[in-house]
């Protein structure tokens, strides 16, 4: 599976320590030397407690032969598992700003439109942050089997425009907590109808996809069914009113029905910049995450803080 | 084939697990954490993510438990499961031959169903006596804490529950148990719902299951109506209906017709895993060890042969019942203590004529305060420096001199025996793993049955059961999957007894320890119907000298040979059958 080679579990186990704030120490390339807060469960009479314990940890079977007693991580090894588990109780919710020079957006601006004069004519530039809803889901789909896939949507809270690589994209850039102290977009896309458009899209999203699941769960169910049907239909000749079949051939159901659940693992809300350029010939908005240029139709009410008005160090109001 | 259900019934259910009115709630209680705990939290769910397919998860996560317990998959085993899970969509019998590791087998299918998130609530049916084996096996090598079920408050609340089929079937249990949906359901010993009729085959057929398991190394014994029966409760209408099977594939009740096609059936529902050149266990070693006994104990061994040849002749006036006589005679092969304490009952029991004899045994015995096969036990743990070792005895009188004997000489020793409570004899077994200030565990028959002793290779048959299969069970303790190394078997025989004629016939004969008994057939069959024991004894107690004495189980060695040829060539078909439904033909 992609993302699960012993550099990228190192670099997963890293950031988790550094985010739980323990102690550690790299040793080389193999070695992770780790003082970490254990909660041990309460046993008898025993209060529940907290108490420190060093991990030894490395990354592949290689050197786990050169450091003797360190301990292996890698996929579906419990210390993985241990770590997954203790990350999975955080990061539920993030509120969040992304960071955006304007100066490097009108650079990207002209990227994307190569027509556009360096330097300007526009007459004014300013700046709008725009909401959006980022939510994580884990899509399972069950039959006799489970799969997994995890999907990343975010919805502009604005415009109720679903775009599919929103946090990929958000990975790279430079976040920074809090509401932005500029202007920001008015939200006309209420949760409930957020969530409800999540909903659709997802939906018309797992229709589209590969149905070979399925269709093979069913193959195998029918096969299953014929079988059972022919025993009791050759035993009793009443095979569709005999109870023990119609029993069996519901437990044959469940084990084949296909069903999918999506669970969301996390939601962000994220603040993205747009940066609005008036000339003579009209207004663009640029998302210059999204690299998308709109032009504003004539009439229509500019918002936005002008960039020359508002400091170029954009200030942030912690969450 | 008609299609048999509707495309609704077929296009899957979406189930959004999104919930507004928590989502609100986390924002109002201001939940927010950084952005690099959203982005680490995303991938660890990515980490944990579970998918089918081919690769087996349970390797990899029970890696390094296996190497702390000693457990090392085999690739039949791997194969097996593999198989199972996606070729049989989880309904499968598995038939491998005994000792080949079906529990482990269905051990790794149930953590595996269990990483891959498909599966949550399993129940496993086991005879009584294996639901505490089965409960530390779980725990031991797969991390895995089932609850032994006891009664109805037990179903709903636990997820892993083993239960005995004899409290499962109890009319209050079985009603509950039938209402509750089982993700998997494990048989073991399933031959035990070979008869439709019984309450046993109606209790796990009347169960709600989506994945079913059945564990048996005898899926027929003597009719192939059980194989029939058995089929078609793991998947009605495999085999068509039986007057169908019959037609078809039967020539009789143990021999089979179509053999080639009923095999293929076979193949898609049933694996049989058999020891071949791909499954071989370690070497075995054996080394029979004569010894001579005192000239107190040569006479106390005479004295008791000749009472026990005297009364036993005597059939309907015997003083003696003849079970006590063939227990006495097989004592004081073991050790004059064992002997005294059966001549006492007797003695207390006997009228005046019969007591005085009885009292002159009694005196020789209590006479005896040593037996010359200690000495070489002695010498031979002497030899062994650090190896654990396992003392076999047939009888707790001896186990515990043997106890005493190695404690005076400054030498630990831990018991184990049938009158022990489960839970001591975990904690036994344990301590005999785990502590090297316990080098040697002296068990008995009773108490030795079922238990895995793989970390152990070395074993000193203080005495020498009557019955062959009784002697294989005991080398099965330790020579069995798991055992990594070779396998030393001390027999220690005391000349001029007669342990020294049985050993002959059981070496050249039986070719005992030449061969693994658990892998045929024939011989369990033989040796489980035959009374070998009384053969044994009726030799000793026609026999009027040594000399007749060798005769006498000359002949029976050569009938036992004979036998054995003849089972072996005239193996009914459906015999045949199944050995031939093994791992290596498979793949």
């Amino acid at each position: 599976m992609a993302g699960e080679s012993p550099v990228d579990i190192r670099g997963f186990v890293l950031e988790a320590l550094k985010i739980s704030g323990a102690d550690f120490r790299e040793v080389g390339e193999d070695l992770i030397l780790a003082e970490v807060t254990v909660e041990i469960p309460p046993l008898f009479f025993d209060p529940p407690r907290l108490e420190k314990q060093t991990l030894n940890l490395v990354f592949d079977a290689e050197a786990a032969g050169r450091y003797p007693g360190a301990e292996l991580v890698a996929r579906n090894t419990p210390r993985l598992a241990w770590f997954v588990d203790g990350i999975k109780k955080r990061g539920r919710l993030t509120l969040q700003t992304l960071v955006c020079d304007p100066a490097a957006a009108g650079e990207k601006l002209r990227a994307c439109r190569p027509g556009l004069p360096a330097g300007g004519p526009h007459l004014k530039c300013s700046e709008i942050f725009r909401p959006w809803l980022l939510v994580n889901y884990m899509v399972a789909r069950y039959a006799d089997q489970l799969w997994e896939e995890p999907v990343s949507l975010g919805i502009d809270m604005s415009s109720g425009r679903i775009h599919e690589g929103l946090f990929a994209l958000l990975a790279k850039a430079s976040m920074r907590p809090g509401v932005p102290a500029g202007q920001i977009a008015r939200q006309t896309i209420p949760l409930e109808k957020a969530f409800a458009l999540l909903r659709e899209f997802l939906t018309e999203k797992i229709a589209a996809a590969d149905r070979s699941w399925y269709e093979n769960a069913r193959r195998c169910y029918e096969e299953e069914l014929f079988c059972l049907y022919r025993y009791y239909h050759e035993k009793t000749g009443v095979s569709s009113l005999n109870p023990e079949f119609t029993r069996k051939a519901k437990e044959l159901y469940e084990q084949f029905r296909p069903r999918i659940e999506v669970r969301p693992v996390n939601f962000g809300l994220i603040y993205l910049p747009e940066f609005l350029y008036t000339a003579k010939e009209g207004t663009i908005r640029f998302c210059p995450l999204l690299e998308q240029v709109e032009e504003i139709p004539e009439g229509e009410p500019v918002e936005g803080v002008p960039i020359e008005e508002s400091a170029r160090e954009i200030h942030y109001i912690s969450p | 084939m008609p299609v048999l259900c509707t495309d609704d019934e077929f296009t899957p259910a979406i189930h959004f697990l999104d919930d507004l009115a928590l989502f609100q709630e986390e924002v109002a209680n201001n939940a927010w954490d950084t952005w690099q705990a959203f982005a680490l939290r995303l991938r660890a769910e990515e980490l944990a993510q579970r998918q089918g397919g081919e690769e087996l998860l349970v390797l990899t996560e029970l890696k390094e438990r296996w190497q702390q317990v000693g457990l090392i998959p085999y690739e039949h085993q791997i194969a097996t499961v593999k198989r199972v899970i996606n070729e049989m969509h989880g309904r499968a019998i598995l038939a491998d031959e005994v000792g080949l590791g079906k529990t482990i087998e269905a051990g790794m299918i149930i953590k595996e169903y269990i990483l891959r998130g498909v599966v949550k609530k399993v129940l496993i049916l086991t005879p009584a006596s294996l639901c505490r084996q089965w409960a530390a096996e779980l725990s031991q090598k797969f991390a895995l804490y089932p609850v032994i079920a006891r009664g109805p408050m037990d179903w709903k609340r636990y997820d892993l529950i083993i239960c005995s089929l004899d409290t499962a079937k109890q009319a209050d249990n079985r009603r509950e148990l039938q209402a509750i949906p089982f993700d998997l359901v494990v048989v073991d010993e399933a031959h035990k719902l070979k008869n439709p009729a019984t309450l046993n085959h109606r209790l796990v057929s009347g169960l709600k299951k989506r994945f079913f398991l059945l564990l048996t190394a005898t899926p027929f014994q003597n009719d192939l109506k059980e194989l029939f029966n058995l089929i078609s409760l793991l998947r009605p209408g495999q085999l068509g209906n039986f007057r169908a099977f019959r037609r078809r594939f039967m020539k009789d009740k143990r021999e089979t017709k179509n053999t080639a096609e009923l095999r293929s059936l076979l193949q898609e529902v049933m694996i049989r895993n058999r020891r071949g050149p791909r499954i071989q266990l370690p070497p075995r070693r054996v080394a029979t060890l004569p010894l001579l006994p005192s000239p107190a104990e040569k006479e106390f061994y005479h004295a008791v042969t000749d009472f026990v040849r005297k009364e036993y002749r005597r059939q309907q006036q015997a003083a003696v019942n003849p079970l006590t006589l063939l227990t006495l005679q097989r004592e004081v092969c073991s050790s004059s203590f064992a002997a005294a304490g059966t001549l006492y009952k007797l003695c207390t029991k006997s009228g005046e004529a019969e007591g005085a004899r009885i009292v002159t045994l009694l005196e020789k015995a209590s006479a005896l305060k040593e037996n010359a096969k200690m000495n070489l036990v002695e010498a031979i743990l002497a030899q062994l420096d650090k190896e654990k070792v396992l003392i076999f005895t047939e009888f707790r009188a001896t186990q515990q001199y043997i106890g005493s004997r190695l404690q005076r000489k400054g030498i630990p020793a831990l018991s184990f025996d049938g009158t022990m409570s489960a839970s001591k004899k975990d904690f036994t077994i344990h301590r005999f793993r785990t502590d090297p200030r316990y080098p040697v565990l002296i068990c008995t028959e009773a108490g030795g049955e079922g238990i895995n002793l793989q970390f152990c290779r070395t074993m000193i048959n203080y005495d020498l059961p009557w019955n062959p299969m009784r002697l294989e069970q005991r080398i099965g303790r330790l020579h069995r999957l798991g055992q990594a190394r070779e396998v030393y078997v001390y027999n220690l025989v005391t000349t001029g007894t007669i342990e020294e004629y049985l050993l002959r016939l059981l070496i050249e004969k039986v070719r005992l320890f030449d061969r693994v008994i658990g892998s045929s057939h024939q011989i369990i069959d033989y040796f489980t119907k035959t009374s070998f024991e009384a053969r044994v004894m009726e030799a000793l107690v026609n026999a009027e000298n040594d000399g007749e004495l060798g005769e006498r189980f000359t002949a029976l060695g050569a009938e036992i040979e004979e036998e054995l040829r003849r089972l072996q060539t005239e193996q009914p078909a459906g015999f045949a059958l199944l050995d031939e439904l093994d791992w290596a033909e498979l793949h």
